[in-house]
């Protein structure tokens, strides 16, 4: 890990973040965060809600800049979004095209490259096939599930041949029973694509399903990664595991002490 | 209820509300006050032989098709700047809420004065209304694309030329429709109010100038034509709608 110091696929130093029109040092989001993820790892980000984890992902992804320290991937500063770091995001409705099929959604990417239709379509029924949407190509997002729409969505992503997946809380606002699905899914995708993953959840449970390394964000504002675990179980992981409960319990009495914030007292 | 049962109740509530027009007019029997539909039908008919009605009913839809699509080229390109740039925004923003207080009846007179009795005037008063809602409309559609698309299409690899022709326009699309919609009933109201001014032509002229010739008949023919006309054109605009522009209107066109 620390090998990859120099070429990491995300390398925070330092970072301290504000949103414009609120510079004041005091209102900082995040402040001094550092954090280094190395190419192909899966990183879960856990913390309480409102501290920041959203707004880290937006630095990556280059739609937020920081104000202060510095955000690199693969040792270059990110000046913008680009296709390099694609973006899966809670949101079910939202980031689809609702005028595009399945099929033209996930062929945006290679066509913002210039791919020529065939190119497009064989891309895009790669990725189709592997979210499992095979039989779907030519619907439109009004006519799927919330489940498949996320499907849509990371198959999109991916097909852009990002180095970099960013993923906000993407299963969310899904049922409990497809949640569970996608989230074994996900794994799946991980290992097929050798992808570097930056997965944010507040869910424990599918942090320590997915995640190589987790690490616990601490409350915010100044918020920062309090703590980084090693999750060295194999995959695909079984949460019925007595090992995955106690990490499972572990980060929980983590997180509640962070929510609660005993750690500043003691 | 299935098409033909809603179908058929349409012609049916059309078809009562003609018998109580007949039934209402043969007890006041004043063809003055309120003509029978037959007499309606009769006086058409004389309008049509002359000539005066088909030749009045294409130029009030030359002008109004000619104003609406006028002011649509105007306003589309506008509503889709003004909806993208905070700039853009603050330089439109004041003569938008000022001029949506003044009506394009408002201007009819002015327009005359400026652009002469004949087409030119009637077609610009068209245009101006149909600007500002058309703009308003689109500008706010801008404005309800949710971020999560723009910021997915860049993530995607869109460059700000791509993010805006792939994503801005046909999102907004709905609402362009929606608002060109809503301008063409608009020019309907404009163009008789214009005709009514200035005119020796027209829908609006006819039923100005029957009350001249005591021809309320005429009067009745021309004002149900109008909203036969304007039936007709909204069910075009839809019909479109539901051909041409179906993959963007897929949510929007649910009315």
């Amino acid at each position: 890990m620390t090998a990859a110091r120099d070429t990491a696929a995300i390398d925070f130093r330092d970072v301290g973040m504000a949103y414009p029109g609120q510079a004041k040092g005091s209102e900082l989001i995040l402040a001094e965060l550092s954090l280094s993820i190395p190419e192909g790892e899966f990183f879960v980000l856990v913390g309480p809600s409102g501290s920041g984890k959203s707004t880290l992902l937006k630095l990556i992804a280059g739609t937020a800049f920081p104000t202060e320290g510095e955000v690199k991937t693969f040792d270059q500063d990110i000046h913008g979004p680009d296709r390099q770091r694609g973006m899966v995001f809670q949101s079910v409705e939202g980031p689809l095209f609702d005028w595009l099929t399945v099929e033209e959604n996930v062929g945006f990417g290679p066509k913002m490259a210039g791919a020529d239709g065939a190119t497009r379509r064989a891309t895009a029924q790669r990725f189709i096939d592997m979210v499992g949407l095979k039989g779907h190509e030519h619907k439109y997002p009004s006519e799927l599930s919330g489940g498949m729409k996320q499907r849509v969505q990371i198959a999109r992503t991916l097909a852009a041949d990002p180095k970099v997946v960013l993923l906000d809380e993407p299963f969310a606002a899904l049922d409990a029973l497809t949640r569970r699905v996608l989230q074994r899914e996900i794994a799946r995708i991980w290992t097929e694509t050798g992808r570097t993953f930056l997965y944010v959840t507040h869910d424990i449970r599918e942090a320590v399903l997915l995640g190589q390394r987790i690490g616990v964000m601490s409350r915010g504002p100044r918020a920062s990664i309090r703590n980084i675990y090693d999750i060295d179980l194999p995959y695909p992981r079984d949460d019925l595991d007595s090992r995955f409960a106690e990490i499972v319990r572990k980060l929980e009495g983590d997180i509640e002490r962070e929510a609660s914030g005993q750690w500043d007292e003691m | 209820m299935g098409r033909n049962v809603s179908a058929g109740l349409s012609l049916a509530s059309v078809f009562g509300f003609m018998l109580i027009w007949q039934l209402g007019a043969m007890w006041l029997n004043d063809p003055l006050f309120l003509p029978r539909p037959w007499d309606v039908i009769t006086g058409a008919a004389e309008l049509v032989s002359d000539g005066t009605l088909i030749s009045s009913m294409a130029i009030s839809m030359m002008r109004i098709l000619a104003g609406w699509l006028l002011g649509s080229i105007v306003a589309i390109p506008l509503g889709l700047w003004v909806g993208t740039s905070h700039a853009a925004r603050a330089i439109v923003d004041p003569f938008i809420h000022f001029f949506r207080f003044v009506p394009a009846i408002a201007l009819v007179t002015l327009f005359i004065v400026w652009f002469g009795v004949g087409e030119m005037s009637k077609i610009l008063l068209i245009a101006y209304a149909t600007t500002f809602i058309v703009m308003v409309n689109t500008a706010s559609g801008v404005g309800a694309i949710p971020q999560e698309k723009i910021d997915a299409a860049r993530c995607l690899g869109a460059n700000r030329r791509q993010t805006f022709t792939q994503i801005v326009v046909p999102a907004s699309i709905p609402s362009i429709y929606i608002g060109m919609r809503l301008a063409l009933a608009s020019s309907f109201l404009v163009i008789v109010a214009a005709e009514m001014l200035a005119a020796s032509s027209g829908l609006g002229y006819i039923i100005w100038t029957s009350r001249l010739y005591f021809r309320i008949d005429w009067m009745f023919a021309a004002i149900i034509l109008l909203g036969a006309l304007g039936f007709l054109t909204d069910r075009v605009w839809k019909m479109l709608g539901r051909e041409a522009l179906n993959r963007y209107l897929r949510d929007a066109a649910k009315y």
